[in-house]
């Protein structure tokens, strides 16, 4: 956290749906070069959270401004802003009738306007960087879990974000596939990608993270960095929380 | 059950059975068409987010799935002309497909939407994170995925249709039912009636294969 950029600023921010009140009044930076970690029980509102920040879901209060930009605001065009924002599913949602080269180089042809011939070579290098070069005129179908995986990355990487989001990009992969996607996102983040990303892989959240964030029942009940957290947690609900998770 | 055997009706007049034939398939196939554009239409307004809209495309499914088709055709043929004065100089099947090109797109309408409310919804969010717009959203990711189960089941529309537009037979449009009429002059009452009914038999036992191998064929490619 050595660039004090704000890249992302959630101000006040409250999310329900119907009468359960998700977050409560979250209030975040996330610094440009900054990784940011979320963990929490189920339920906490993780997903919710990380949603927000790129109006996948749209907040019942409160703003989230992104690069100087209130992108809560109804009159912004949420599009563009979010083809900076890159984001990864816990299930891949590639595409299954598009090759594993057109998944990657829809999007830039058409909403960035990228001539096709560029847009491939781009995806083509970005297909390399995760080892899927052999695998760029398959359908997503012959892929493994963690070759899927690693295709969702690279097709939200060719978009040129200034930030990831990643929500659980491992919990739906068996173990053995685990360490490949991870990999990835350690190799993003050496490279000085702002991720926020939530996960239950408590090893991996402490050796890439800057910050953690806890996260319960809508609040953010605790936040340090990871030795703070994982090694010497104040709030009673993160104690807990980790008593049970770690081994 | 007097008079000439089935077969000797179906040898003298097959000329006839054959051309009614080959009206209701252009009938049926006319309706489902442009009953399948209608019916799009319809169904972008029933999965809009606007109440009102969304109110419009359900109150026009409610209307014309909730009432008979042979009201609707009655209705359109007598009383439409009445209405758009201009349909009284065009040919009286004109108000005919109307009737049918709308039945069949409140039919449609709900195939459509059916069919892309199948598509998994991480499929959408997967492209808006993106930053794809909403509209090439829906053309280049959902509906070529939607259109998979959305074939097939207009496939089985058009065989409906072609059972339905047997109805026009009694508003005089000279389908395969009609000539049921026909020959019901020259005092052929029963046999027309089954090699009728083998005609219509034969041709969905048809189209019911050819849908269910384009069914396969669909899924494969999954
Ligand atoms: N679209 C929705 N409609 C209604 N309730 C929702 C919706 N999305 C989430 N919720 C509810 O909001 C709460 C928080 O959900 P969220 O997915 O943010 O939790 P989470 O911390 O990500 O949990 P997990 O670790 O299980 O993924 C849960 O009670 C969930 O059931
Ligand atoms: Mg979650």
């Amino acid at each position: 956290m050595t660039n004090k950029d704000v890249l992302i600023k959630v101000v006040d921010l409250h999310k329900g749906f119907g009468d359960l009140k998700v977050l409560r009044n979250i209030n975040q930076e996330i610094h440009q070069g900054e990784v940011v970690s979320i963990v929490g029980p189920s339920g906490s509102g993780k997903s919710t959270f990380l949603r927000c920040l790129n109006l996948m879901e749209i907040p019942d209060s409160g703003q989230v401004i992104f690069e100087g930009v209130d992108i809560t605001d109804p009159s912004v065009n949420i599009d563009l802003h979010r083809r900076k924002i890159g984001m990864v599913f816990q299930h891949f949602n590639v595409f299954p009738h598009l090759t594993v080269m057109e998944n990657i180089t829809i999007t830039p042809i058409l909403e960035l306007k990228t001539p096709k011939k560029q847009a491939e070579e781009e995806a083509m290098k970005l297909l390399k960087s995760v080892g899927l070069e052999e695998k760029a005129n398959e359908y997503p179908r012959k892929l493994s879990g963690g070759q899927k995986q690693r295709l969702a990355i690279v097709r939200a990487l060719a978009m040129n974000p200034d930030v990831m989001l990643f929500d659980e990009p491992t919990s739906a992969l068996d173990p053995e596939m685990v360490k490949d996607v991870l990999d990835v996102i350690k190799a993003l983040v050496d490279g000085g990608m702002t991720c926020v990303i939530v996960t239950h892989e408590m090893g991996f959240a402490k050796q890439v993270s800057d910050r953690v964030l806890f996260m319960d029942d809508g609040v953010i009940a605790e936040e340090g960095t990871p030795k703070q957290i994982f090694e010497n947690p104040q709030n009673p609900r993160t104690i807990a929380f980790l008593s049970k998770v770690l081994y | 059950m007097g008079g000439p055997s089935i077969l000797e009706v179906l040898i003298t007049y097959y000329p006839l059975f054959l051309r009614g034939l080959w009206s209701t398939l252009k009938l049926a196939f006319i309706s489902v068409l442009l009953g399948t554009l209608l019916g799009a239409l319809i169904s972008m307004l029933t999965l809009s987010k606007n109440k009102i809209i969304n109110a419009i495309g359900n109150i026009y499914i409610t209307i014309f799935r909730g009432t008979p088709i042979l009201v609707q055709l009655y209705i359109f043929y007598y009383f439409m002309p009445m209405v758009i004065p201009i349909l009284n100089s065009l040919p009286k099947v004109v108000t005919i497909v109307m009737a049918l090109v709308i039945n069949s797109s409140s039919y449609v309408s709900e195939i459509i939407r059916g069919g892309i409310l199948a598509v998994d919804k991480g499929q959408t969010e997967a492209a808006r994170s993106l930053g794809m717009t909403s509209k090439n959203c829906m053309m280049k990711i959902v509906l070529p995925q939607a259109i998979k189960s959305i074939i097939p089941s207009l496939g089985n529309e058009y065989i409906m249709m072609i059972k339905e537009t047997s109805l026009a037979s009694t508003l005089a449009y000279n389908e395969l039912m009609f000539v049921k009429t026909i020959l019901s002059n020259k005092f052929l009452i029963w046999q027309p009636l089954f090699i009728i009914s083998g005609i219509y038999l034969m041709v969905t036992l048809v189209l019911t294969y050819g849908v269910s191998l384009l069914e396969k064929r669909l899924s494969v490619s999954d």
